[in-house]
């Protein structure tokens, strides 16, 4: 017997076991001890925080944290900062490159379309480009964004509108101070595609087949909690079924099955993607979805389509993602396959736990020998600790695409806040109210740097008699924990 | 919210629901899923996963507690992804908990693998009968929830090394117990 057999054994016993070892309370000590501890540690920590730290801040005075820590840590990634990257033709070349960060305020969970467009943190990017040769230049650049970070606004819950690029308009790209016209384009995978149609485990495409059942439940025996339930193709292991149900969709591959709560006279609806010629469809029926007991039903077939993947996906497209339709079938297939990799969870595009990771394309001329200055504006993401009280935010720049870029002149960075910078994988100066970074030297890392609200600028104040009584309230808890530590022996 | 007026979100297929599960038991979800994976991204996704499941389960189901049932979807949802993303490495308190369980086992799997997991269900619950309120906790929280010993020690007021040898003398009268109902 392996252990994980035990543990998916033990994964099935009772909730009520469940429930004792999330409620149960130890009752070994006393409350008394407990709570003169608590209200020791409590005088010493909170004298504690409001003592200044001895280090000197950025702007040269001594500072002190003004706001708790988070209560409870959810990590949300933001978008690392991409330069632009040259995907066709060459020639040009990059005489410098510029980087301006803006960062007025901290970023928090996004609950209204809104505030999630009136955050203003910003980048400014400025590269000038030569073009030494007599014919004029053409040269097309790709700028990646990532993915929405998990903190912005996506849904609108009255308008049930789902958002997947918002702050699309914050996107600008000018040459020479004339606006560049850019495609947006989005993808259900991680990262950038290295090549079109290679961009999933399972190799759909816009042509791939897919063939829509369409069933009625006509017979069902009479219970409360009645199931349809269908297994998925399992003789092939590149077919995928997929049950579409009030806009979710639930894959079905291999071996598995998936459940329906139905009714009499319901339709149920089931996809093939893929050529399966001899794809036998099987509804059965239970009562339970936990005990699956099997009952009276019967599900016959009253419609066939033949569809390609891209007429499948367009089911779920809207005009309002700002996705185009051929983008939108490989968002689609991303899902499905990350809801493969999920096993169970079905992919419900009214309220996806994720996002599709979205880029830029554009074109650039530049006449014979003229000089130009290319500059891309868009907003700023950081990564951060959401909670009750988030307090550091974690800014990255990927710097691959300096690398290629191949810079001849000057690369600044310059970030421009009132937010103390707490930490940096690269040496920062300080110059006129500003964080200053050459990035000569830096091509193919990856920069980043945490700006943290904890810490604020205030000033000296007189501290000796919260030392005297945070000293105290220190030997008062050595005592007590003492004390503890000797009735538990 | 308690569970009733969760429960009523539920049912009234409310879009509100999802955000308050996550108020009212979100902590203790990324916490579940934290111990079986390392990768925070992992926790996010299968939390999310987690709520989208209640959210199909519930109706036709009500739940009852919602907690208990909300952990067991995290723990099942959390070892699946787990299964996909390691290959037996030592990188979480998922791993090391089911290496300390592979000590009390052998014999190799047999056919009738999935007829046996309901008998071996009952028999674990026949065994968590058993123990002191105490241990069924140790146990549980050791091998369900899968916390570090430090947290087991923190929740039942002892010290680590007495969780520890708690640990190994219910892991060795559980492979009594095991024996005795014939699986190993």
């Amino acid at each position: 017997m392996k252990p994980e057999t035990l543990s998916e054994a033990l994964g099935q016993i009772e909730g009520h076991y469940i429930n004792e070892a999330i409620t149960y309370k130890r009752s070994r000590l006393g409350w008394i001890p407990w709570t003169a501890a608590c209200a020791a540690f409590f005088l010493f920590f909170s004298i504690l925080i409001n003592h200044p730290d001895p280090t000197e801040d950025p702007w040269g005075s001594s500072i002190v944290a003004t706001t708790p820590g988070p209560l409870y840590d959810y990590y949300s990634d933001g978008i690392p900062l991409s330069l632009p990257l040259v995907t066709d033709g060459d020639g040009l070349i990059t005489e410098s490159v510029s980087v301006k960060l803006d960062v007025q305020e901290f970023p928090g969970g996004f609950h209204d379309l809104q505030s999630y467009l009136e955050f203003q943190s910003t980048a400014v990017m400025e590269l000038t480009f030569r073009n030494p040769t007599t014919e004029p230049l053409t040269v097309n650049l790709t700028l990646p964004c990532g993915k929405d970070p998990m903190y912005a606004f996506r849904r609108d819950y009255e308008t049930k509108q789902q958002y997947y690029h918002a702050d699309r308009d914050r996107y600008q790209f000018c040459l020479d101070g004339k606006a560049v016209p850019a495609t947006f384009r989005a993808t259900g995978s991680d990262t950038l595609p290295e090549a079109e149609g290679t961009w999933h485990t399972w190799h759909i495409h816009e042509n791939t087949t897919v063939t829509k059942y369409t069933c009625r439940v006509t017979e069902l025996e009479d219970r409360e909690d009645s199931f349809a339930a269908i297994w998925g193709p399992g003789a092939y292991s590149d077919i995928i079924g997929v049950v579409e149900r009030n806009g979710a969709y639930q894959t079905i591959n291999g071996n598995s099955k998936t459940l329906l709560s139905t009714a009499l006279g319901d339709t149920l609806e089931v996809y093939i993607i893929g050529d399966a010629p001899d794809y036998r469809l099987g509804w059965f029926f239970v009562s339970g979805s936990i005990e699956q007991t099997p009952i009276r039903g019967t599900a016959e077939l009253i419609d066939t389509q033949v569809m390609t993947f891209l007429e499948f996906s367009n089911q779920s497209w809207q005009s309002d993602h700002g996705i185009s339709r051929s983008d939108w079938a490989y968002v689609f297939a991303g899902a499905l396959d990350r809801q493969i990799f999920n096993a169970r969870a079905s992919v419900d595009f009214s309220y996806p736990s994720w996002n599709p990771f979205r880029w830029y394309e554009y074109e650039l001329t530049v006449e014979p020998g003229a000089t130009v200055v290319h500059k891309v504006s868009l907003p700023l993401y950081p990564s951060l600790l959401l909670g009750a009280e988030s307090t550091e935010c974690v800014y990255t720049l990927d710097l691959k695409t300096l690398e290629r870029l191949c810079v001849t002149g000057s690369q600044n960075l310059t970030l421009t806040t009132p937010i103390p910078m707490t930490e940096s994988s690269a040496e920062f100066t300080i110059s006129d109210s500003q964080y200053v970074l050459d990035l000569s030297g830096l091509s193919g890392a990856e920069l980043s740097f945490t700006l943290s609200r904890q810490w604020s600028v205030s000033p000296d104040s007189n501290y000796g008699f919260l030392w005297i009584s945070a000293a105290l309230g220190g030997f008062a808890g050595f005592l007590l924990w003492h004390l503890i530590c000797r009735r538990k022996t | 919210m308690d569970d009733k007026g969760l429960i009523e979100l539920f049912f009234a297929r409310a879009e509100e629901a999802i955000a308050e599960l996550d108020r009212a038991y979100g902590r203790l979800c990324r916490s579940l899923s934290g111990q079986i994976l390392p990768d925070r991204r992992d926790v996010e996704e299968c939390v999310n996963d987690s709520y989208l499941n209640v959210w199909n389960a519930v109706p036709p189901a009500r739940p009852n507690p919602l907690k208990t049932f909300l952990c067991t979807v995290v723990r099942r949802v959390s070892i699946t992804r787990y299964h996909h993303n390691t290959a037996a490495k030592r990188d979480s308190q998922y791993t090391v908990s089911l290496e300390e369980l592979d000590g009390c086992l052998s014999g190799p799997d047999t056919p009738e693998a999935a007829v046996e997991r309901k008998e071996l269900t009952a028999a674990l619950e026949g065994f968590l009968d058993g123990l002191t309120r105490e241990n069924r906790v140790i146990f549980l929280r050791r091998y369900w929830f899968a916390d570090s010993y430090s947290q087991i020690a923190r929740q039942v007021g002892l010290s680590e090394n007495a969780v520890s040898v708690r640990l190994v003398r219910i892991r060795k009268d559980l492979r009594t117990h095991l024996q005795k109902e014939g699986f190993l």
